[in-house]
């Protein structure tokens, strides 16, 4: 179902200088699909991809880079990474990632941490919401578009760790944080 | 007093400044002053996104929204419909319906550059009119209006805001069939509206800003 490749196979990218063949990448494309514990991607940026032939529904959630060249319908989290549909691509629902590259066809709303480009050719009707959006002139784009202050994008993790250890402090001491809790709805009152 | 970031661009226009290929637009500037003086507005514009007027309005802590009429219109509507450019009402209502649905008085400001003069007139009418349902009180409205209907001036504009007075405009790949609007059509059109300003420009083109 999924395929992996390298980012810089993506035909957007500027193109690379090609890698020099080894006696391993001679050897041929390998049959499985099943990672083995002697590869090591540490320092290879792949991304997943959902090929074109492909119609995935559900909602995606992930730690890496992903390509859209088939259908998905459901949303896209990918916080930390980048979520680019292809020219090929179709996307029903909404994406969270810290990039959103479009080059094909999205129905929903899209958040970016970072960057949000909607490419020449690109259709895409929903919100958007990111620090840096960038449309290229004969997209076709319906919808809102905000931007996210660079402070606030990056006082949003901040918080959310704040919240997240007021939490754990309130599963080490419940009693104590619940009554606290009560006194400070009844200053509001 | 405003402590916002302005975005590029947007310092005023001073005398016979004018970028390259740019025009002064009185109309832009009416409307950038109240831009400036407010926060946090929703603004439509109906030309089309691009980048320039994504940074502009967005550079001011403003919201964007953004659609394109003309590819609307052009993908709602039939060819048949096009052709003959006489729409049903039904079909006319459900087109405004599915573009510009927003509750009443929810929106802030409106660009519609020169898009309405490229519609069937019954079909620009109730789009203005529901423009107006949607616009907050005093919200400006940015309209402009060819002054003839043959002729390489007769072709939609791409219009891009370089700054708080300048507008850069290029017309659009594809030619359109014009409705003819004079100075007292227009005033009949924008009827609904407190206060509606002319400013005359080059080529005639003439800019208006309708008050809500």
């Amino acid at each position: 179902m999924w395929n992996r490749r390298k980012e810089d196979d993506f035909q957007t990218r500027p193109a690379q200088p090609a890698a020099p063949m080894t006696e391993s990448t001679r050897e041929g494309i390998p049959m499985s699909t099943i990672p083995t514990r002697q590869t090591d991607y540490s320092n290879v940026r792949a991304a997943a991809v959902v090929g074109k032939s492909l119609v995935l529904k559900g909602r995606i959630e992930g730690k890496e880079d992903l390509v859209v060249d088939g259908r998905l319908e459901g949303d896209v989290d990918l916080p930390e990474h980048r979520l680019t549909i292809g020219p090929t691509g179709h996307l029903q629902g909404g994406v969270r990632a810290r990039e959103i590259v479009i080059h094909g066809t999205v129905q929903g709303n899209l958040e970016a941490s970072e960057r949000v480009e909607i490419k020449k050719n690109a259709r895409v009707i929903g919100d958007l919401k990111a620090q840096r959006p960038v449309i290229e002139d004969e997209a076709y784009f319906k919808g809102n578009v905000e931007t996210i202050r660079p402070d606030a994008a990056k006082s949003a993790p901040k918080a959310q760790a704040a919240a997240a250890a007021a939490a754990s402090a309130a599963e080490a001491q419940p009693s104590l944080l619940a009554s606290e809790g009560g006194k400070a709805e009844s200053r509001k009152g | 007093m405003s402590s916002r970031p302005q975005p590029p661009g947007s310092g005023a226009p001073t005398g016979s400044e004018v970028s390259p290929g740019g025009r002064r637009s009185y109309a832009l500037e009416s409307l950038s002053h109240r831009l400036d003086s407010l926060e946090g507005l929703q603004i439509l514009d109906l030309g089309g996104i691009n980048q320039s007027n994504l940074d502009y309005i967005t550079g001011m802590g403003h919201r964007l929204y953004s659609e394109d009429l003309l590819r609307a219109y052009d993908s709602f509507f039939t060819l048949e419909e096009i052709q003959s450019r006489r729409l049903e009402d039904d079909r006319i209502e459900a087109f405004v319906n599915e573009t510009l649905d927003f509750p009443d008085q929810s929106t802030d400001g409106a660009l519609l550059w020169d898009t309405l003069q490229f519609l069937p007139p019954a079909l620009s009418q109730a789009v203005l009119d529901r423009v107006f349902r949607i616009l907050a009180p005093d919200s400006l409205v940015l309209a402009l209006f060819h002054p003839e209907t043959v002729g390489p001036a007769a072709a939609p504009y791409q219009c891009r805001i370089l700054n708080r007075g300048q507008l850069l405009v290029a017309p659009r790949p594809a030619r359109r069939p014009i409705e003819p609007f004079s100075t007292r059509s227009i005033e009949r059109f924008f009827r609904r509206f407190q206060t509606v300003k002319f400013f005359l420009t080059r080529e005639n083109l003439q800019e208006v800003i309708a008050r809500r």
